[in-house]
């Protein structure tokens, strides 16, 4: 394998990572199905489109302040008063924060497709090793693999972590042991928005054009790489999502001309022969159970 | 570990206390208290409405009739979890610790939750799990603790809540004697240290007897006898209930 095909790989890969945690992250502790995640998607990306002009750190700080207003936002106006809620509730909410905002955007920001210029440097070829990597495969990589890091580092090794972690598997529980729901309900809301934006940098990079329902296929990605991985488990989902990543690179790659087309037939096909074999992910094991 | 904190003597009592579900009254007119310090063994055949009453006591379950107050704040449709903030904390015959939580997070989260900071919920979370033992386990996930090691987890993260008083749900399941009598002493010792009073629903009576300072006990929902271990051991109606009519 050449290095700018490991480097492709492990970035999609990492990329896909990212959508899938901030799926799975609000499914563990509020058995949340956000649809809506892919308009916080959309909120980063327009930013970047507003922004493009400016300075390039000004973009994204902006993506980050567009997508957890908007993340806020949703938790704050939608799903505050529906926390006890049972999930399909939830999941029609969503779907209706997700319209709402979409057609809020068509309406007024973007009514078509919008292209955003890219930066110089994103064209560019790294020699790596004796290969031309491409500066925005390996900034990809990068930032993914470093926001994904970032949360390793948040939930494994803080206290806000733990108390997400813990909220994640047994909200009820974790409520009954005194964890704050208004603490860490927000704080979840806020790391999906920190993650949505970065995955919507990468994805304005790899794209070029911002669009009002250019969320739908992130979300939906992010969504089956959640239930590959397994939903109630952030490390399975977080595989799920990288999985997923790494088969889309290759089967770019191995697959014919002719049979390039049918790309996501095949992906899919797999992802359904893994659901046969374990229908509840591939980390999530049975809960504890003493009697 | 830590020092004996002085506080205030407490009383948690549930006056008239019952639980009606469809006419059926799993429990009915129970009173019961428990004092700071104090052990009280709650015991009674399967059935007996035992698990119920801690449900109400912690509030889990809404009481249909009678007060639960812990000395002058009114309990009786506080939620759960205003209840663990004032001290009032409890644990579960399934242990229902966070299986992919280490032990020591798993106790740990219940020490943040109390409020406690980063630094000094590690540390208390520490000295539970070195006085419960659990130290050679404190690094694996609790879903691959044995069923005992898990029940004493749900302990720890129990104490780790700095209960005033502590609900335990038959924490000695599955353990033998000895080993039960030795978890329920270090349960006793960590209360005694913190005047800190236990409620404790146990099968085993050779355990009860050893551990207990009081017993209350629950036949068909209501009580049927309450006093020292040695009285309520010589009751004709407790005799009755555990070895059957004499004829």
């Amino acid at each position: 394998m050449s290095v700018d095909f490991l480097v492709a790989m492990v970035g999609l890969g990492a990329l896909y990572a990212l959508l899938t945690i901030g799926v799975a992250l609000l499914f563990g502790i509020l058995g949340l199905m956000n649809f809506a995640y892919g308009e916080i998607i959309m909120a980063a990306a327009f930013a970047m489109y507003l922004f493009q002009h400016s300075p390039w750190p000004v973009a994204v700080a902006m993506a980050l302040v567009f997508a957890v207003v908007v993340a806020l936002l949703s938790e704050r106006l939608a799903f505050f008063r529906l926390r006890d809620a049972d999930p399909v509730t939830l999941m029609i909410a969503s779907f209706a924060v997700s319209l709402a905002v979409q057609s809020v955007a068509r309406m007024t920001v973007l009514p078509r497709a919008q292209g955003v210029s890219p930066k110089s440097f994103l064209t560019r070829h790294l020699d790596l090793l004796g290969a031309s990597v491409s500066v925005r495969e390996l900034l990809t990589l990068a930032l993914c693999g470093g926001a994904l890091a970032a949360v390793a580092l948040l939930l494994g090794r803080t206290g806000l972590g733990i108390q997400l972690r813990a909220a994640a598997e047994n909200f009820q529980m974790a409520k009954c042991l005194g964890v704050r729901a208004n603490l860490v309900i927000p704080c979840a809301f806020v790391v999906v928005g920190v993650l949505a934006a970065i995955s919507s940098i990468v994805l304005v990079w790899r794209q070029g054009s911002v669009s009002a329902d250019m969320g739908l296929q992130p979300m939906l990605i992010g969504v089956v790489g959640a239930v590959v991985g397994g939903m109630s488990n952030l490390r399975g989902a977080a595989l799920g999502g990288f999985l997923l990543g790494a088969a889309t690179t290759l089967l770019e790659t191995v697959l014919p001309a002719n049979l390039i087309a049918f790309r996501d037939s095949f992906l899919f096909t797999t992802v359904i022969l893994v659901l046969i074999v374990r229908p509840q992910g591939l980390l999530s094991g049975a809960k504890v159970r003493v009697s | 570990m830590g020092t004996a904190t002085a506080r205030r003597p407490s009383v948690l009592r549930m006056a008239g206390g019952g639980v009606h579900f469809d006419g059926l009254k799993a429990v009915d007119d129970v009173s019961i208290e428990v004092r700071s310090g104090q052990v009280v063994g709650l015991i009674g055949p399967n059935g007996s409405g035992k698990t119920t009453t801690l449900n109400l006591l912690s509030g889990m379950l809404r009481a249909s009739a009678g007060t639960i107050r812990l000395d002058d704040v009114d309990l009786t449709s506080m939620s759960m979890r205003k209840r663990v903030r004032l001290g009032v904390v409890r644990t579960f015959q399934s242990g229902r610790v966070f299986a992919r939580l280490t032990v020591l997070e798993n106790v740990e989260a219940a020490a943040l939750g109390s409020g406690l900071g980063r630094r000094r919920a590690r540390a208390l979370a520490a000295g539970i799990i070195d006085e419960l033992g659990l130290r050679p386990d404190a690094d694996r996930r609790a879903e691959s603790l044995t069923a005992g090691r898990i029940r004493i987890t749900a302990i720890a993260r129990a104490l780790a809540c700095r209960p005033r008083f502590l609900l335990l749900d038959e924490p000695a399941a599955g353990q033998n004697e000895s080993e039960a009598v030795s978890l329920i002493r270090s349960i006793r010792g960590f209360a005694q240290d913190r005047d800190c009073g236990v409620l404790l629903v146990e099968h085993d009576m050779a355990v009860v007897m050893q551990t207990c300072d009081h017993l209350h006990v629950l036949d068909s929902g209501r009580t049927v006898a309450e006093g020292a271990p040695a009285d309520v051991r010589r009751d004709p109606r407790v005799i009755e209930i555990y070895f059957g009519k004499r004829h």
